[in-house]
């Protein structure tokens, strides 16, 4: 059998297959995205965000971010997962984000934002995002998220991510162009620069 | 600075108070020899160092190149995706094989998880796939297996100790013994202290070994007397010669930082050393465990209560000794206080002799004060108090028990006992029948008397939850393993302090404390209590 380092990409999810149900587990929705909706919303969701939602979560400075709203509308955005106490696959993945840091340059956090998602939210707090983050570099546009469980939980869920155990998590890179409405996968060991590629890509918006 | 190391011990003294029982006498203190475990060849050490932490003896870095970029070997050590003990381990979808060298030697050879199939590793292969990322048929490894620019020595290093890896174990630890070392100063004020101590640990240990020990391993306790000043010291020699696995209980206050210092250096346990200011700096120091909150958890805790009786109008004082070591906790105070936007809050600093209770109360009450931290000594609280009481005035007054003595319920007048708030660590209630029973059966059979009995039921507390953690890792035993299970424990009733709770992120098992009020007609318990959690 041919290795999969051989780079995957392929387009994950765009405009009408929002909604659609992820294989594998699926974690308890949210109490928060239970309520009812307001029936006189201003402006009208669109697919994406009604896909997303906006669960609740926290940066490493301790900030709440809304999942669609703060995180992924109207942006590039490049997502990974990993917990901060993984010694095996997550350092090598958070330095691939360190060099793709690097090759975005200024351009960080601005067309583009790099997100990594913790699978081990009732460990990793703030404090300890943060720390984890100096020791790649991380820069003002590399995110890293934590939050109450069941919110980190449906973000990842929402992102094809979710894994029942810690351990489990993936390896896979999301590259994303919200408001073009297109998603990439990547594999997170990648060559740098073949992720640049990809990344370059989609902030051009190229299939 | 040796006055704070005499505050902090009589404070510790003084919340230890909060239990009573039975009857004591000599133990003995045998120490048997050093437990048998081959030495690590030189050889072997530089391997291992390579293999947990990709350091060299050279000092000079090895590259690991994976994916074309460079990094130190530092961040991408062996163990960390092949496990300390060279087990192997799959995350992330990705497999990190078993390096065992009896594993890797196997005749028949390996087929891999991805269908990767070749013949059995010899030397020469092992360091192929090390350097150039092929394995014994020349396939390429696994894309997360770095290859290592490194040289042939460093490489006989580590084949030697991949050889050594499954039969080595972390010091402390052979087929039939656990070391355990405590540090107990015998000189001083403390020596009735240590002796009572040392006196249960040992009993305690003695009785897990005639039951049938951990998994057919003794306990052997190693106990450093000597003095207070010297515990820095004495915990190095126990952790360099004496090789011990880890350590409990003991009498370490004032020594704080040198201890916390070397227990993250040496990475060696350290469970439920006696201090009334846990080390709580990041990051995270994980390898003590405290069971009790110290003097700012329990500031904290105060305040936490405090807060609930505070309003926008409250004034509020916090009064405490101009010293170093009270300025602390002062401080502590001022900070909660900020964070809970209390809207007056004022601090004064009396000088640390002649304090003048008198002038004090006038001052604050004509300023209007009605909500006082105390945080001086009890003999100063109780001045305090009787000044506040002659004048009939009733702010609240909040104190820290393990600074004030329990004493001051005599200075608790009726007109304040709904008015003054105590924290503790731990309340008379905590004590259940079980654990009072295992107590004074523990010094029944063994002959022993009850003094100091708080202190006696801290070491007893810390050995339980050693062995409770012990018995939990199972046979394979290492510090690591030791540390994760003890990360694990949740509410673990010790029947003689409140319940225990450690975690990732957790290093104090009881986090916040008691607050509780005095009724001057039952001075020996509170009036009323309750346990308030700090984060």
């Amino acid at each position: 059998m041919k290795p999969i380092f051989l780079l995957v990409t392929f387009v994950l999810f765009c405009g009408l297959v929002y909604g659609q149900e992820q294989a594998g587990p699926k974690p308890a929705q949210p109490a928060s995205l239970q309520q009812a909706e307001p029936a006189t919303s201003s402006s009208v969701k669109s697919a994406a965000e009604k896909y997303f939602s906006d669960v609740e979560l926290i940066d490493q400075d301790g900030k709440k971010l809304r999942f669609y709203s703060d995180v992924l509308k109207n942006k590039v955005v490049i997502i990974n997962t990993f917990f901060t106490t993984c010694t095996s696959v997550c350092p090598p993945l958070n330095r691939n984000f360190e060099k793709l840091q690097e090759a975005l340059g200024d351009r960080l956090g601005k067309d583009a934002f790099l997100v990594s998602i913790s699978v081990d939210p009732e460990t990793d707090t703030p404090t300890r995002l943060k720390d984890y983050g100096r020791r790649f570099h991380a820069r003002d546009g590399w995110i890293f998220l934590t939050g109450k469980k069941e919110n980190v939980d449906w973000a990842l869920y929402k992102l094809g991510q979710y894994v029942e155990t810690k351990d489990n998590h993936t390896t896979i890179v999301i590259i994303g162009n919200e408001p073009k409405g297109l998603w990439k996968k990547a594999f997170g060991l990648a060559k740098p620069e073949e992720l640049v590629k990809i990344v370059e890509d989609v902030i051009a918006d190229r299939m | 600075m040796k006055k704070v190391v005499i505050i902090v011990l009589i404070a510790i003294a003084g919340y230890m108070v909060w239990a009573e029982r039975a009857v004591r006498s000599q133990g003995t203190a045998a120490t048997a020899p050093a437990p048998q475990r081959r030495e690590l060849t030189p050889e072997e050490k530089r391997g291992k160092a390579f293999y947990l932490r990709g350091e060299t003896a050279s000092g000079k870095d090895i590259t690991a190149v994976m994916n074309e970029i460079d990094v130190p070997a530092t961040t991408l050590p062996c163990a960390g995706c092949h496990g300390a003990r060279g087990e192997g381990k799959t995350e992330g979808g990705v497999t990190a094989g078993n390096l065992t060298w009896s594993y890797l030697m196997k005749p028949y050879g390996h087929n891999d998880e991805g269908g990767r199939k070749h013949p059995a590793f010899s030397e020469v292969s092992f360091t192929r796939a090390m350097t150039g990322g092929v394995d014994p048929a020349g396939n390429k490894l696994a894309v997360a297996m770095p290859m290592y620019r490194m040289t042939q020595e460093d490489m006989a290093d580590l084949i030697a100790y991949l050889k050594r890896i499954e039969t080595d174990s972390d010091p402390g630890i052979s087929d039939t013994s656990i070391v355990i070392g405590t540090v107990l100063p015998e000189k001083g004020s403390l020596s009735g202290m240590a002796q009572s101590m040392g006196d249960v640990l040992q009993a305690f240990f003695a009785e897990v070994n005639s039951q049938g020990g951990i998994y057919n391993r003794k306990i052997e306790l190693r106990v450093m007397n000597g003095d207070a000043s010297s515990t820095v010291s004495n915990l190095k020699h126990l952790i360099d010669d004496e090789q011990v696995f880890a350590v409990v209980s003991g009498l370490t206050a004032g020594a704080e930082d040198g201890v916390a210092t070397l227990t993250r250096e040496k990475e060696v346990p350290f469970i439920g050393p006696s201090t009334l200011l846990p080390q709580r700096g990041l990051p995270l120091n994980r390898y003590i465990f405290y069971l009790l909150p110290g003097l700012k958890e329990q500031a904290r805790a105060l305040t936490t209560f405090a807060n609930k009786k505070i309003n926008a109008k409250s004034h509020v004082a916090i009064v405490s000794p101009d010293l170093e070591f009270n300025r602390s906790i002062a401080a502590t105070i001022q900070e909660q206080a900020k964070k809970a936007h209390w809207s007056s809050v004022e601090a004064s600093y009396y000088p640390r002799e002649g304090f003048n209770g008198e002038r004090y109360v006038d001052e604050l009450s004509k300023k209007g004060v009605d909500t006082i931290f105390f945080v001086g000594s009890g003999v100063e609280a109780a001045a305090f108090m009787n000044e506040v009481d002659a004048i009939g005035w009733t702010p609240s007054i909040y104190m820290l028990g393990s600074l004030v003595g329990r004493n001051i319920s005599d200075a608790v007048s009726v007109k304040l006992k709904d008015h003054t708030f105590l924290a503790f660590p731990t309340v008379p209630t905590d004590v259940s029948e079980a654990g009072a029973a295992e107590y004074t059966g523990l010094l029944q059979r063994n002959k022993l008397t009850s003094s100091h009995a708080a202190a006696q039921a801290s070491a007893i507390a810390a050995a339980r939850i050693l062995v409770y953690a012990l018995e939990r890792c199972g046979k394979d035993l290492s510090r690591e393993r030791l540390v994760t299970t003890l990360e694990g424990l949740y509410e673990y009733d010790t029947g003689l302090m409140p319940k225990i709770t450690f975690g990732p992120n957790r290093r104090i098992g009881a986090l916040g404390a008691y607050v509780v009020t005095i009724d001057p007609e039952k001075k020996l318990f509170p009036a009323t209590m309750e346990w308030v959690p700090v984060e």
